[in-house]
C-alpha cells in the first residue's frame, strides 16, 4: 500500500494546529486512493506530541528523536529523507509556514521529488496528483502536475482544511535519526517589540481613511468612529502627507504593512498599488467608495458603493 | 568574500487581464515587469555588508531570465556593486525554481561565493523555493525568512534572526557558507541616485548559458523541473460581494459582519 | 524659439524615444496635428500604459477623449467608467456605441447631462434604469418617469437622490421598506405628511431620520428633543435648525448627545463650561476643535490630561498665540505637530522645532509656509524622504531650496517637485528625461503648461 507522510510541525512544545489540517487533507486523499497515512514527529521528546497526533485518519505515528527541541533544518531534512528512502511515499505533506520553507524544498531538491508550495487543493487524475495553488497575488489559480515523479512534496496552505478532531489509536513506531551535524544553532526567541503607542502593523481591526474624507476637519469623526468600534485608525499616504494623521498610521509601500489584521475597512481609498502593498493580504477587506470602478473593490471581500460619511454616520449607530 | 544575491524581474498583473492562448499563464499584454519587492531588501543587505567591509566583501546580483531581466540587474547596480551576472538561453523556458536554484548554485561555485541571498519569495508565483533549492544543490547551511543578519567576514558563522508566526523571531547562528532567504522589512532599501542610475548603464553584465555552467539539457526546462504548470485560470470568488441598500441598511450589514468576525455578542 | 516650435521638438523626441508617458503629457497640446496621431500611437502601443491612463484620475481630458474613440472595447469601457472623463466624450460614447454594457457604465457617470441619461435605453434595461436612479445628475422629471421601472434596489437609490421629487418620494414612502422610508424621511423634498408620520413612528431609525431632516419644523424638533432614544435626541442636536439656545442646560444622560452638543457652533458660555468638564473625553475633544469656543475655555482644555484634547486646541483656529506657544512645548509629539502645521505659528516657535526628534513635527515645519528660508534649506537635506517631500510641498519654498532637491533619489519627491510653481524652468527641463516614468509625465505636463499658459497651441 502506498503511503502519505505528514511531517508534524511544532514550536515551544506546542503542536502547530496546521498539522491537523494537513492530516485532514491527507485523509481526503486516502479515501480516494487508499493510501496509508503516517505522521512523522521529529523532536527531542517526540512522545509529548503523540496524543495530539492520534486523530482520525492517522494510521501510524513515526517518532524520531533528535537532540534539539526546536526546529532545525538539517535534522528535519535528514530524517525525512531517510524515512522517505525506506518507505517510498507518494506524497510528503507539511503545513505551509516558515519552518516548511526552510526544509521542504530542500528535501524535494535533493531527491528530485515533485514539489509544490502553498497548495490549497490536491486531487488525483489518472492516478497522478495535481496540486492547485495561487499566483499573481491570488488573482489567478494554477494547477501543477508532476510528470514522472514517484514522490511529491507539498506544503499545504493554512485554514484550508478543517483540523482533524476525532481521536484514533494509530500504530506507534520509532525511527532512528541518521547522525548529522546541525549547521544552525538555536540561540533563543524574541517577542515582537510592542513598545511605542499605536502600532498599526500589529492591529487586528483597522479602519483606514483616504483622500475621500476631503478635509482635515473630517478626520476627527473617523477617530471617534474607530474608537467606538474598537478599531485602530490608519490612512493612505495623502492623509499622512497632509499631517492629518501621524506618519506611523500610514499603510502601504512607503508606510506600514498590516501583518496582524483580520478586518480592514477602507473608506475613501481608491486602492493604488502602493496602498495595497500594505494590506492586500488581509483576509477580510471591506471597501467603502462612491466610485464603483475603484480598484480597491478588486481585492475587497465586501464592497459598499456609497458615500463614506453616510456609512460612517450609520455605522456609528451600531457601536456605543 | 563574495555574496551572490539572486534577483528576479517579476510579472505583475493588470487589474483586468486575459489568459494566454495555451492557458498556462496570463496574456503578456497584461503583464508588467518589475524587480521583485523582496529582492530590494536582499540586495540592500548585501550592499550594507559590502559598504561596512569594503575590502572584504563584494556583492554581486545574479538573475536568470531573458534580456529584459537586465533591467533588474541595472536597478540593483544603480545602488551599488560593480558587476552583474545573467544566465539564460531558450532551453530555460518553462523552468521551475529547482532549475533556477541549480543555476544559482552553479554560479555560486564558479564565483567561489560564501553566501547566497535570495528573496523569501517572488511576488508573481510565490513559490518560496528558489533559494532553498540552491542550498540543496550546494549542500550549504540554509535558513528561510531571515529578518536580521549580522556578519563578520572573518567569523565562521553568522548571527541571524528568522521571522516566525505572530512577529516572534528566532535568533540563531548559522555556519558559513550559507544560503538565506530574506524577508521584507529587514532594512530600509535605499533609492538609487540619478547619478547611480546613469553609472549603472556602463557596468559590466556577464551573460552565461546553462551549458557554460555545466548543466545538461536534462537538468533545465521542464525536464529539470519538479513541477509543471498545466493550467491557469481565474478563480470564481475574486469579486467583492456587494452590500446593497441604503446606507443605514449597508451599515447594519457591515456591523453584523464585524461583530460576527470578532465574536461579539 | 517660439513655443510651437519647442512643442514640436518635444513631441518628436518623445515619439523617437517611444515614451508613452511623455507622449501622454504632450497629447493635449498637439491634437489636430499629425503629431497628435503619432503621440496617441505611442501611448496605444503600450496596452498596459494605455489602460492605466484610461482609468486614471490624472489622465489628460484630451487623451481620455482619444482613447474613448478607439476601437478597443476594453479601453472604451474604462474611459466610460473614469470619473474625470469630460462630458463631450460621454456625448460621443452615448451616441456612437450601442452596447448595453457600456450604457450601464455611462448611466452612473456624474458628468452625464440629463438629456444624455434620457437617451440611454433604460426602458429596455433595468440595470440602466437603476443606475440612473442613483445618478445625482438626473432630472426630477426623468426620475419620475423611471420610478415605475426600477426594482427594490433602484427604489433605494431613488429615495436618496437629491433630485427625486415629492411625488416619487410619497410613492416610495407608501410602498418601501423601513430603509427606503428612512431615506424618504431624511430627504429635503419629503412631504409634510410623510415627515409627520415618520416623527411619530415606533421605529427609531425613522424618528432619527426625521429629526435630521433639513425642513423639520421647530416644533417637531422640540418634541423630539425629549425622545426616549438617544439617537433621536442626538439628531435633534445636530440639526442646524435647532437653535443652540434650545439645548438643555442639564446634561443629557447619553454621551452620544453631549458629543453632538460639543460640535455645535455658537455655544453659550454656560454650556461650554459644562461640556469642558465632561467626563467623556470625546465631548472635550470635540469641544477643543470647536472654533466658536472662547479663549478661556480653550485655555482650560489646553491643560487637559488627554493628549488628543490638547491637540484639538492646537488645531483650533481660534486658539490665541500664548496657548499655541505653550502647546509647542507639549510632551506629546502629535500635539507639537499640530502647532508645527499652523500657518499662524510665529517664526521663533518654528525655529525651535527644527531640533525636534519627531518626523511628524519636522514634516509640519517643512510644509509650513511661515517657515524661514534657513530652516527649509536645512530640512531639504534631511535624511527622511517624507520630511524632504514636505519641503517640496511647501508652496512658499524658494526656487533655490527647490533646486537643491532636483536630484532627490526618491522618485515620488521628484514628481512632486515637478509640480511646484516656483521650480526654476531650467531645473524642470532637466526632469523631462528622468528615469522615472511618473516624473517624466509630470515634468512634461508642467513644462508644457508653463510654455503655453495652459492653452492648446
Ligand atoms: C513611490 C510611492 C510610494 C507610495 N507609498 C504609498 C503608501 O505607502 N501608502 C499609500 O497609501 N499610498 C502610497 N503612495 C501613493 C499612492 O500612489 C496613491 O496616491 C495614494 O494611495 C492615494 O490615496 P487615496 O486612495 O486615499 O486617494 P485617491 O486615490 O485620491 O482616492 C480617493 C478615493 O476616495 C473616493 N471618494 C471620494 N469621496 C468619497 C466619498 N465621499 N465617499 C466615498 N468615497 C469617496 C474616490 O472615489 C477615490 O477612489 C505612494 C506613491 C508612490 C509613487
Amino acid at each position: 500500500m502506498a503511503e502519505i507522510l505528514v511531517i508534524a510541525s511544532h514550536r515551544s512544545g506546542e503542536l502547530n494546529p496546521g498539522t491537523l489540517e494537513v492530516i485532514t487533507a491527507a485523509t481526503e486523499l486516502k479515501q480516494a486512493t487508499g493510501n496509508k497515512i503516517s505522521v512523522v514527529i521529529i523532536a527531542d521528546k517526540p512522545d509529548q506530541y503523540v496524543k495530539a497526533l492520534s486523530v482520525g485518519g492517522v494510521d501510524e505515528i513515526i517518532k524520531v528523536s533528535v537532540p534539539q527541541a526546536e526546529f532545525q533544518p538539517d535534522y528535519y531534512e535528514s530524517v525525512v529523507l531517510a524515512v522517505a528512502d525506506e518507505r517510498k511515499p507518494q506524497l510528503i505533506l507539511a503545513p505551509h509556514g516558515v519552518d516548511a520553507w526552510s526544509f521542504m524544498p530542500v528535501v524535494a531538491a535533493k531527491r528530485r521529488y515533485g514539489c509544490a508550495t502553498d497548495v490549497f487543493e490536491i486531487r488525483y487524475e489518472d492516478g497522478k496528483p495535481v496540486a492547485v495553488r495561487a499566483a499573481y497575488a491570488e488573482k489567478m489559480h494554477m494547477e501543477l502536475d508532476f510528470p514522472h515523479k514517484e514522490t511529491v512534496v507539498l506544503t499545504i496552505r493554512g485554514n484550508t482544511y478543517k483540523p482533524s478532531e476525532t481521536s484514533a489509536t494509530p500504530a506507534i513506531s520509532e525511527f532512528q535519526a541518521p547522525a548529522v551535524e546541525p549547521r544552525t544553532r538555536h540561540i533563543g526567541f524574541h517577542a515582537p517589540d510592542t513598545s511605542g503607542d499605536v502600532d498599526i502593523a500589529q492591529a487586528e481591526y483597522i479602519l483606514s481613511i483616504g483622500r475621500g474624507i476631503a478635509e482635515e476637519d473630517n478626520v476627527e469623526q473617523f477617530n471617534e468612529l474607530a474608537d467606538q468600534m474598537g478599531f485602530t485608525l490608519g490612512c493612505s499616504r495623502p492623509i499622512a502627507d497632509n499631517g492629518w494623521l501621524p506618519k506611523s498610521r500610514q499603510v502601504g509601500q512607503s508606510g506600514k504593512t498590516v501583518s496582524n489584521c483580520k478586518l480592514y475597512l477602507a473608506m475613501g481609498i481608491s486602492g493604488s498599488v502602493q496602498h495595497m502593498a500594505g494590506m492586500k493580504h488581509v483576509q477580510t477587506i471591506v471597501a467603502v467608495n462612491t466610485d464603483a470602478e475603484a480598484s480597491i473593490f478588486n481585492i475587497a471581500r465586501y464592497g459598499i458603493v456609497a458615500d463614506l460619511f453616510d456609512i460612517a454616520e450609520e455605522l456609528k449607530q451600531h457601536f456605543q | 568574500m563574495k555574496i551572490l544575491v539572486a534577483i528576479k524581474l517579476v510579472a505583475a498583473l493588470d487589474e483586468d487581464f486575459e489568459i494566454r492562448e495555451d492557458g498556462c499563464d496570463a496574456d503578456p499584454d497584461y503583464l508588467d515587469y518589475q524587480l521583485n519587492e523582496w529582492d530590494d531588501y536582499s540586495w540592500e543587505v548585501a550592499l550594507q555588508l559590502a559598504e561596512k567591509f569594503p575590502d572584504k566583501i563584494e556583492a554581486i546580483p545574479v538573475t536568470v531570465g531573458p534580456e529584459r531581466a537586465e533591467a533588474g540587474l541595472r536597478k540593483c547596480l544603480a545602488k551599488g556593486g560593480e558587476r552583474g551576472i545573467r544566465v539564460w538561453d531558450e532551453s530555460l523556458e518553462g523552468s521551475d525554481p529547482m532549475v533556477i536554484g541549480h543555476l544559482l548554485a552553479a554560479v555560486a561555485k564558479r564565483e567561489q561565493a560564501t553566501m547566497v541571498l535570495a528573496g523569501t519569495l517572488a511576488s508573481d508565483h510565490a513559490y518560496a523555493q528558489t533559494g532553498m533549492c540552491a542550498a540543496a544543490e550546494l549542500g550549504w547551511a540554509h535558513i528561510a525568512v531571515v529578518s536580521r543578519l549580522d556578519l563578520d567576514p572573518e567569523a565562521s558563522e553568522a548571527n541571524v534572526r528568522r521571522e516566525l508566526e505572530g512577529g516572534i523571531e528566532e535568533e540563531l547562528a548559522i555556519q558559513l557558507p550559507a544560503v538565506m532567504t530574506i524577508q521584507l522589512g529587514i532594512n530600509e532599501p535605499r533609492y538609487a541616485s540619478l547619478r547611480g542610475i546613469k553609472q549603472a548603464k556602463a557596468k559590466p553584465l556577464e551573460t552565461l548559458t546553462p551549458s557554460e555552467l555545466g548543466l545538461s539539457p536534462q537538468e533545465v526546462g521542464e525536464a529539470g523541473s519538479l513541477s509543471q504548470v498545466r493550467r491557469m485560470y481565474i478563480p470564481e470568488k475574486g469579486q467583492a460581494e456587494l452590500i446593497e441598500g441604503t446606507p443605514a441598511e449597508q451599515a447594519t450589514r457591515l456591523a453584523e459582519i464585524i461583530k460576527e468576525l470578532r465574536g461579539d455578542a | 524659439m517660439g513655443s510651437a516650435r519647442i512643442l514640436q521638438d518635444l513631441s518628436r523626441a518623445a515619439i523617437r524615444a517611444s515614451d508613452p508617458f511623455r507622449c501622454a503629457a504632450l497629447y493635449g497640446y498637439c491634437v489636430g496635428r499629425s503629431a497628435g496621431k503619432a503621440l496617441e500611437g505611442v501611448v496605444r502601443s503600450f496596452p498596459r500604459v494605455a489602460r492605466d491612463f484610461a482609468r486614471a484620475g490624472y489622465a489628460p481630458a484630451t487623451l481620455l477623449d482619444a482613447l474613448g474613440r478607439s476601437e478597443d472595447r476594453r479601453l472604451v469601457s474604462l474611459v466610460a467608467g473614469n470619473a474625470v472623463t469630460p462630458t463631450q466624450t460621454l456625448v460621443y460614447l452615448t451616441w456612437h456605441y450601442n452596447s448595453a454594457e457600456l450604457s450601464r457604465v455611462l448611466a452612473k457617470h456624474r458628468n452625464m447631462r440629463p438629456e444624455l441619461l434620457e437617451a440611454l435605453p433604460w426602458k429596455s434595461d433595468g440595470a440602466i434604469a437603476e443606475a440612473i436612479a442613483g445618478n445625482h445628475g438626473a432630472s426630477a422629471e426623468l426620475l419620475e418617469r423611471i420610478s415605475g421601472a426600477v426594482s427594490e434596489t433602484g427604489n433605494k437609490l431613488l429615495a436618496r437622490n437629491p433630485a427625486a421629487p415629492t411625488a416619487v418620494l410619497d410613492k416610495l414612502w407608501a410602498t418601501g421598506d423601513i430603509f427606503v422610508r428612512g431615506e424618504v424621511a431624511a430627504h429635503a423634498n419629503c412631504s409634510k405628511t410623510a415627515l409627520e408620520e415618520a416623527m411619530r413612528s415606533d421605529v427609531i431609525l425613522l424618528r432619527r431620520k426625521a429629526a435630521s431632516n433639513p425642513n423639520m419644523s421647530i416644533n417637531g424638533l422640540r418634541a423630539m428633543a425629549s425622545d426616549a432614544a438617544s439617537e433621536v435626541r442626538a439628531a435633534v442636536v445636530r440639526n442646524p435648525r435647532t437653535s443652540t439656545c434650545e439645548l438643555p442646560t442639564t446634561p443629557d444622560a447619553s454621551a452620544r448627545v453631549r458629543r453632538c452638543e460639543a460640535r455645535r457652533g455658537g455655544l453659550g458660555a454656560v454650556l461650554v463650561d459644562r461640556l469642558a468638564a465632561d467626563d467623556d473625553s470625546w465631548v472635550r475633544r470635540w469641544l477643543a476643535r470647536n472654533p466658536s469656543v472662547s479663549r478661556e475655555a480653550l485655555a482650560h482644555l489646553a491643560q487637559d490630561k488627554h493628549e488628543e484634547v490638547r491637540r484639538g486646541v492646537a488645531r483650533n483656529p481660534g486658539s490665541p498665540p500664548e496657548l499655541i506657544a505653550a502647546l509647542a512645548r507639549d510632551e506629546c509629539a502629535w500635539v507639537r505637530a499640530a502647532v508645527a502645521y499652523r500657518q499662524d505659528c510665529p517664526p521663533e516657535l518654528i525655529d525651535a522645532f527644527e531640533q525636534d526628534s519627531s518626523l511628524d513635527v519636522l514634516a509640519g515645519v517643512a510644509q509650513n509656509p511661515a517657515s524661514r528660508v534657513h530652516v527649509l534649506t536645512r530640512l531639504a537635506g534631511h535624511g527622511d524622504k517624507d520630511v524632504r517631500r514636505a519641503v517640496i510641498r511647501n508652496r512658499s519654498a524658494s526656487a533655490q531650496v527647490l533646486d537643491s532637491l532636483c536630484e532627490d533619489p526618491y522618485p515620488l519627491n521628484r514628481a512632486c517637485l515637478a509640480m511646484h510653481p516656483a521650480l526654476d524652468s531650467q531645473a524642470l527641463k532637466r526632469m523631462l528625461d528622468d528615469p522615472d516614468a511618473q516624473v517624466r509625465f509630470t515634468a512634461t505636463q508642467q513644462y508644457v503648461r508653463r510654455l503655453t499658459g495652459g492653452s492648446v497651441v
